[in-house]
């Protein structure tokens, strides 16, 4: 037991004598702890801001999270590299069905509808983007590229700091927008209600069928009631400005739903119809400055090539499907969609044809009039510390790039520090 | 981990920030605190706060039935629920001819449990390990019957179910002999694929997850790791060879398991999964890691280690006997003090299931699992192997208005197959409420111990009195005038939406 010494922090009969607490839930406790005696503004919820004057203002980024760790080497395959093909004997996809990018990577078969995105320039591939001192637990690698903090420490998420002060200074209901029933901890924000939507058509508030008359008195008595709830009290910013959000976003989205007819047909499954919801939020107008959809699955533990190829079937058609829709109907211009996971895997398969937690994995950034290509420098397979990789790129220069370049927000601000940004928005947009 | 990850993997868990953050969150919850949100003063209360935490809500007459056991009463019934007979609700499941095979039926038969129990702290420790030791639908599946088979041929393993039978069985049991169970639990082996986990090739999600999740956590409570990634590995070599055989139940394989020495947490031995889980249990975080989440679950989040250290030298003193644990906790102070009246989020189960009770339903709960799924809970397959994240994240504009729109749809059924309508105005005659005022206070004392500001009991007041329908003195009340299908029932639906009713 010596190792354990230095943790043990119990002595004279459980007499507690480190006071050190670990901290989880702190996200969840500051979004349901007190402050909002502060006062809420409620102007901030009322129009989306049509006319912007600026081209910045008009412009969407999507965050796409491929979760469970995307393995990047069978996703952007360093085909002719020897590490990785000694390595992934039973997981690597057969040569003559991948999609060469050139004499080095190729993209993963599912990744057509990818490729011809590449193949227009519209598409970048950011290399071995991590962080130090790696997790290799999805949590913690989560909360750490979802608060933009390389300890997971934040009150906040990246997403609803970026939309809440300095992309949207006016302030509406669809700043950020959730697609699918849950917030993201990215988008969520102690007292800044970002709607998360899973379907439209239940996006409403049921009233008694028998009293119509009585609707409107009920849902006013709603909203004093939820008003009197004492602001230092449990839950309080999170129940009030979630009850307020709601009221404020329903009658918009259903707007935006009636008048948005898709140009393409979308694939059946969950991530396409999260897409399709966004890009009703776009063609309708609401102001968008950031939307977030999730594909899930990527944990790739047992039996993996499968698996693999159905998600990233999944990914390449559902976002050019999103692609072809938003050009069709004369937004693609305002829009950059950025792909990120919490990590990639180790660099040997497992003995289940799978492939355990690993690190660096590559980001795919996508928009028009961009400067495709390949982006930071591709890891190096030789160099590995005990299986993994190491990283080439931080994660925040990616986002640095993103928050600056794209949203014109100060990302030196929100990140705390200066991250080197990256060239891929070429010389058209402001660096 | 799942390979589901069906959705947004959202647990805000490890967003640590510092003590200081930690603690002037803490002081400011309970500090700005008005004067409706007083600590628990009567009886009355802190029995109906118990059942709201070690169970799932009351009726009028459940609560009653407690109070006058006393809370010390109430506790002891509570927990040795063994001694309750709860042949009633069997019956009343048994009628219903559900088909455990289909998912739907499957959510409801457990929503339907934690409804019509007498032994609530079973079901409610069953949802505890579930969302504890987690494994879901999502990856294990459900094997179906075949649909030629003979009503007397045998059906098919059914996992998920087992599992929740072993949870139920050990609800209360040591937390050393769960660990040991669960790990051969055949659910458990497919959802983190020990069943892949072979000599010379492991496969370390069950030991990651086992470390990270299930019973130490990343970091001990002054910071430090728990565990390396060394001990992950080693500790995955320790489970190769358990999996399943070709009936699908827990076998060990000694050919796969591999018996060369490993080193865990500093130990060298030739050690196998059993060894593994008994060195757990020694590391000095597993008792404050379990004394935490189960202070979590029925109390309040971030408690601090003077609270927990009753519930850990329990732990200590016991070999981990949860039921001597939760038992401290419902003893506790803290557990009825200020810091704990309504500083839980009601998951939506609780909250389905605390409006069932509340309003004495009688139903099948046909579509009440649709509703719970779109409050961002399918039970049988929590989101990912880190269960529910709870508290705020129950919380968004989806999932309230799903809230506030099965409140309606139930508090407006008057004509209904699967539900009865709730019998609002017999709850009136009942208790003689005759003037608006008395109708609001009973209502708000029934559903929220009476603790809301004056301002939302006027605001009640006067939506009862809107439009003058209470009758002239002398006019008897009849379950269809207005002032009871319309303004009762509305306000019934006002309590039940508020910020508080949303809170355990």
């Amino acid at each position: 037991m010596s190792m354990l010494s230095r943790r043990i922090f119990i002595q004279d009969g459980f007499k507690v004598v480190s006071l050190g607490l670990a901290m989880p839930h702190i996200l969840t406790r500051a979004v349901q702890a007190a402050g909002a005696e502060a006062g809420r503004d409620l102007s901030v919820f009322q129009s989306p801001d049509n006319a912007p004057n600026d081209q910045m203002a008009k412009r969407t980024l999507i965050v796409v999270q491929m979760a469970g760790g995307n393995d990047g080497l069978n996703t952007v395959i360093p085909f002719n590299d020897d590490v990785y093909l000694q390595n992934r004997k039973n997981t690597a996809s057969p040569e003559d069905q991948i999609h060469k990018l050139d004499d080095r990577f190729a993209l993963h078969p599912a990744m057509g509808g990818m490729k011809g995105l590449w193949d227009q320039g519209k598409m970048s591939i950011v290399h071995g983007v991590g962080y130090p001192q790696p997790s290799f637990s999805h949590f913690r690698s989560m909360d750490i590229w979802q608060t933009a903090n390389p300890e997971g420490k934040a009150d906040e998420g990246w997403l609803a700091k970026l939309v809440k002060g300095s992309v949207d200074r006016r302030g509406h209901p669809f700043a950020g927008f959730a697609a699918g029933g849950t917030l993201p901890p990215a988008l969520m924000s102690p007292d800044y209600p970002i709607p998360a939507v899973s379907n439209v058509d239940n996006y409403k508030i049921l009233a008694d069928p028998r009293y119509a008359q009585d609707a409107g008195s009920r849902q006013d008595a709603l909203v004093k009631l939820y008003q009197n709830y004492p602001g230092g009290a449990p839950f309080a910013q999170v129940l009030q400005s979630t009850e307020e959000g709601t009221l404020s976003s329903i009658d918009l989205l259903q707007q935006a739903h009636k008048a948005y007819t898709p140009a393409v047909e979308y694939p059946k499954d969950s991530f396409a119809t999260g897409l399709k919801l966004l890009a009703e939020t776009i063609t309708g107008n609401l102001g968008v400055k950031v939307g977030y959809v999730t594909i899930g699955g990527f944990d790739t533990h047992s039996n993996q090539r499968n698996q693999h190829q159905r998600l990233l079937q999944s990914l390449s058609d559902g976002l050019k499907a999103f692609w072809d829709d938003l050009s069709a109907q004369g937004k693609a211009d305002d829009v950059m969609i950025m792909t990120w996971s919490e990590f990639g895997r180790r660099v040997a398969e497992n003995g289940s044809n799978g492939t355990d937690h690993g690190t660096a994995t590559p980001q795919f950034i996508i928009a028009n009039n961009m400067k495709g290509g390949h982006w930071g420098d591709p890891v190096n397979l030789k160099d590995q510390d005990k299986g993994n990789l190491k990283y080439t790129t931080d994660f925040r220069s990616v986002y640095a790039t993103v928050m600056d370049g794209w949203l014109g927000a100060p990302a030196d601000k929100l990140l705390g520090a200066r991250f080197p940004t990256l060239g891929f928005l070429g010389n058209g947009h402001a660096m | 981990m799942s390979t589901t990850f069906a959705k947004v993997i959202s647990r805000a868990g490890i967003i640590a920030a510092g003590l200081g953050a930690l603690r002037s969150s803490v002081a400011a919850a309970a500090g700005s605190r008005s004067g409706a949100q007083t600590a628990l003063l009567s009886e009355r209360d802190k029995v109906a706060h118990l059942l709201r935490r070690a169970g799932f809500g009351y009726s009028q007459a459940q609560l009653d039935e407690h109070v006058a056991l006393g809370l010390n009463g109430a506790i002891d019934r509570l927990v040795n629920f063994g001694s309750v007979n709860n042949a009633e609700m069997e019956q009343r499941l048994q009628g219903l001819k559900l088909n455990l095979y289909n998912n739907n039926d499957l959510q409801r038969w457990w929503l339907l449990r934690m409804t019509y129990t007498k032994r609530p702290l079973e079901e409610k420790m069953t949802l505890f390990w579930h969302g504890l030791l987690v494994s879901g639908t999502g990856k294990v599946g459900i094997t179906q019957p075949k649909a030629d088979a003979a009503p007397t041929d045998p059906k098919p393993v059914h996992h998920i179910l087992n599992q929740f039978s072993f949870f139920q069985q050990h609800a209360l049991a040591d937390f050393g002999t769960v660990l040991k169970g669960i790990s051969r639990d055949p659910a458990m082996v497919i959802y983190l694929d020990s069943n892949a986990n072979r000599k010379g090739k492991p496969n370390e999600n069950y030991a990651r997850e086992l470390m990270e999740l299930f019973t130490l956590g990343i970091a001990g409570p002054d910071g430090a790791p728990n565990y390396t990634e060394q001990d992950v590995r080693e500790a995955a070599r320790a489970f190769t060879g358990w999996g399943l055989n070709t009936q699908q139940q827990f076998a060990f394989n000694a050919g796969q398991h591999d018996t060369g020495e490993k080193t865990i947490f500093g130990n060298k031995g030739k050690f196998n999964g059993d060894d593994v889980i008994n060195l757990i249990m020694a590391h000095p975080s597993s008792g404050y890691y379990l004394a935490k989440r189960l202070w979590e679950f029925f109390a309040y989040d971030s408690p601090s280690l003077s609270v927990l250290s009753p519930v850990m030298e329990v732990f200590r003193s016991t070999g981990g006997n949860v039921k001597e644990m939760v038992w401290t906790i419902f003893k506790h102070d803290a557990f009825y003090s200020e810091l704990a009246y309504r500083a839980k989020a009601k998951s939506p189960a609780e909250y389905l299931v605390s409006m069932s009770r509340a309003l004495e339903l009688d139903t099948n709960a046909t579509n009440f699992q649709g509703s719970a799924q779109r409050m961002g809970q399918q039970l049988f397959n929590p989101p990912n192997v880190a269960g529910w994240p709870g508290g705020a994240q129950w919380f968004n504009t989806t999932t309230w208005l799903e809230r506030v729109n099965q409140l309606n749809r139930v508090i407006t059924i008057r004509k209904d197959t699967n539900t009865q309508p709730a019998d609002l105005f017999g709850m009136v005659q009942r208790n003689k409420l005759d003037a608006p005022e008395k109708v609001v206070d009973h209502f708000l004392k029934l559903l929220l111990d009476g603790q809301v500001r004056p301002q939302q009991r006027d605001l009640l007041v006067s939506y009862v009195k809107e439009g003058d329908l209470w009758p002239k003195p002398g006019v008897a009340l009849k379950a269809a005038d207005p002032i009871i299908d319309r303004k009762v029932r509305g306000l019934v639906y006002l309590i039940m939406a508020m910020p508080e009713y949303h809170l355990a």
